[in-house]
């Protein structure tokens, strides 16, 4: 940071003055306290329209990252949570990019919304979105280094994960919520049921699967480090050699790794 | 006041010609701009849109200035505010900068928060001495670290505060004078601005250094009507940057060319966005308005030669 001495007149009128855009103190001093010029429009009018445009930008900002939550919710419910949201978490970044990454942990609070935990579980696959997209995806994996793998080197072989890629754990089929939303098919909260769902960019294209649970847990020991040849060890259930092939290629193909390493 | 820049004041060195008609880049129409390669003279790129992220914004900005020269615009330098400047946020921009290839790197005489909070919009600055002497430092500040002049730019604002001594032009000449910044001449700003504070656009304009114009925007606005004091409608104006622009823009945009602002030209749209070759053809609607400004600028220079004017011969052929 570059050294600064704040003129004390500029600054308790920046203060003074976002205290009312933010919401932190009432408008109606504006003109009295004459910082403000009235005319045609009265001054408390004035700041006011600073003050809806600081709420609505932000609104628009998570109802950009948030579109299937704001259809659960409905356009009402969605907004006073949005609301909410901001008075609690004012951004704390010049960049918007990455201010909604608390909204799926502030619906998932105990007694805030109801079917709070659907939605905090749909907010999380929707901002795993996000994430996807500015993520580097620059590098994907070269199939031949894995062929290339000597015997020796298999046991300590093992992919690393895409920074593109997240793996979500759940509780509510939020994946196959997500894809009826995206075909404007969606209905009511689904049931519980345990499940995962894996998002990834590669390229302009960002790729979502949904994984039954054999499958979640190989891609997670996967991405927490496990070597490739112990990891598949663990596997149970997958089904014949030919499910994991088709699986792993798909894998590849969407770009969830990036290279290989040895241990 | 301040120290001098150890940079020249002159323009920044760019590929964008004066005068040619640009268009703001958005992201719904990153796929027509690859597919189609419209004719178009330059792109503005929102820099904020392009830092914090490692990922898909990047890739598309990459293949799109492979094509076209760009200029960055950004809204969250804050160089208003009293908080510290924000190195960082100006070490990306650098780097920014450097991917593209931009002309040069714009932002508003503005500021976007206060106390480490951020409120995402541009607010006024009071036109005082002492937020002269403030900006102006910073502006030093920021240029070192960018080791090219900024170009600021006039924004649109719906209050000004009570303790301003100077005007807003003569707040922006005066930082334009300290610093050696260019200057972002937001056409629309300066009109939304005249309704909403009750002053001559055309007077505001004469004084302005236009010599020092690096860049014009054009763009839309909204008209509202709210509550007045004594209960009759008062309307304001705000710069939504939706629709086309409005006549009495295009007026004060050919006053300002025919004053001497000769610098490449750009249109922003932001709200409800039409298809690429809508927002591109009311950015070429920007030429015709050249031309007559530039006519009416011979006119005007021509009217101030009276000597020279006589030495021609008049329509009937007599001495």
């Amino acid at each position: 940071m570059t050294s600064h001495s704040q003129p004390r007149g500029v600054g308790a009128l920046q203060r003074w003055f976002f205290e009312r855009v933010t919401g932190a103190a009432d408008v109606t001093d504006a003109g009295e306290e004459r910082a403000v010029l009235g005319g045609e429009l009265p001054a408390q009018a004035r700041v006011d329209i600073y003050r809806r445009a600081y709420a609505a930008r932000l609104i628009e900002c998570l109802a950009d990252d948030y579109p299937a939550v704001a259809h659960v919710l409905g356009a009402s419910a969605f907004e006073m949570t949005c609301r909410a949201f901001i008075a609690s978490n004012p951004p704390p970044s010049a960049s918007l990019n990455f201010y909604g990454a608390p909204f799926a942990a502030f619906c998932g609070a105990p007694g805030r919304l109801p079917e709070g935990g659907f939605v905090a579980e749909l907010a999380r696959l929707e901002w795993a979105l996000v994430e996807v997209i500015h993520a580097d995806a620059e590098m994907t994996l070269d199939p031949t280094k894995l062929a290339a793998a000597t015997e020796d080197e298999r046991p300590r072989l093992r992919l690393v994960p895409s920074p593109a890629l997240r793996v979500l754990r759940c509780d509510y089929p939020v994946h196959r919520y997500y894809q009826q939303f995206v075909e404007h098919a969606a209905v009511g909260v689904p049931e519980r049921v345990a499940c995962g769902v894996a998002v990834c960019r590669r390229g302009d294209d960002v790729w979502r699967f949904g994984l039954e649970p054999v499958w979640l847990d190989l891609l997670e020991r996967i991405r927490d480090g496990a070597p490739l040849e112990s990891a598949l060890g663990a596997l149970e259930g997958a089904g014949d050699g030919e499910a994991l092939q088709r699986t792993f290629s798909e894998w590849v193909s969407a770009g969830f790794f990036a290279d290989v390493a040895m241990d | 006041m301040t120290t001098a820049p150890s940079w020249s004041t002159s323009a920044p060195a760019t590929r964008i010609p004066a005068l040619a008609i640009g268009v703001g880049l958005r992201s719904n129409h990153y796929e027509h701009i690859l597919r189609e390669s419209p004719d178009v003279a330059w792109f503005e790129v929102l820099s904020d849109n392009y830092m914090h992220t490692r990922g898909r914004p990047l890739a598309f900005l990459d293949r799109i200035t492979a094509r076209y020269p760009v200029a960055l615009h950004g809204v969250g330098l804050s160089i208003g505010s009293v908080d510290p400047l924000d190195r960082a946020y100006l070490d990306e921009l650098c780097v920014l900068r450097e991917r593209t290839g931009a002309g040069w790197v714009s932002d508003h005489i503005a500021w976007t928060g206060v106390n480490g909070k951020h409120g995402h919009d541009l607010y006024p600055v009071p036109f005082t001495e002492e937020c002269l002497r403030h900006i102006a430092r910073r502006v030093l500040q920021a240029q070192d670290i960018l080791d090219a002049p900024l170009v600021l730019e006039n924004p649109s604002t719906y209050l000004q505060f009570a303790g301003s001594t100077l005007s807003e032009p003569e707040f922006i000449a005066a930082l334009l004078e300290e610093t050696g910044a260019g200057l972002l001449l937001d056409v629309n700003n300066v009109y939304v601005n005249a309704v909403n504070h009750g002053f001559d656009p055309f007077a505001y304009l004469r004084q302005l250094p236009l010599g020092r114009v690096v860049q014009l925007h054009l763009a839309g606005h909204s008209v509202v009507a709210a509550p007045g004091p004594d209960g009759q409608s008062a309307t304001h104006l705000i710069d939504t940057h939706a629709g086309p622009v409005a006549p009495e823009v295009w007026a004060l945009f050919e006053e300002a060319v025919c004053l001497g602002a000769r610098a490449p030209v750009l249109l922003e749209w932001d709200a409800e966005i039409p298809s690429f070759d809508r927002v591109h053809a009311e950015a070429l609607r920007a030429r015709e308005h050249i031309d007559r400004a530039l006519a009416a600028a011979g006119r005007r220079r021509g009217e101030r030669s009276p000597r020279l004017a006589a030495r021609q011969p008049s329509a009937g052929g007599a001495p």
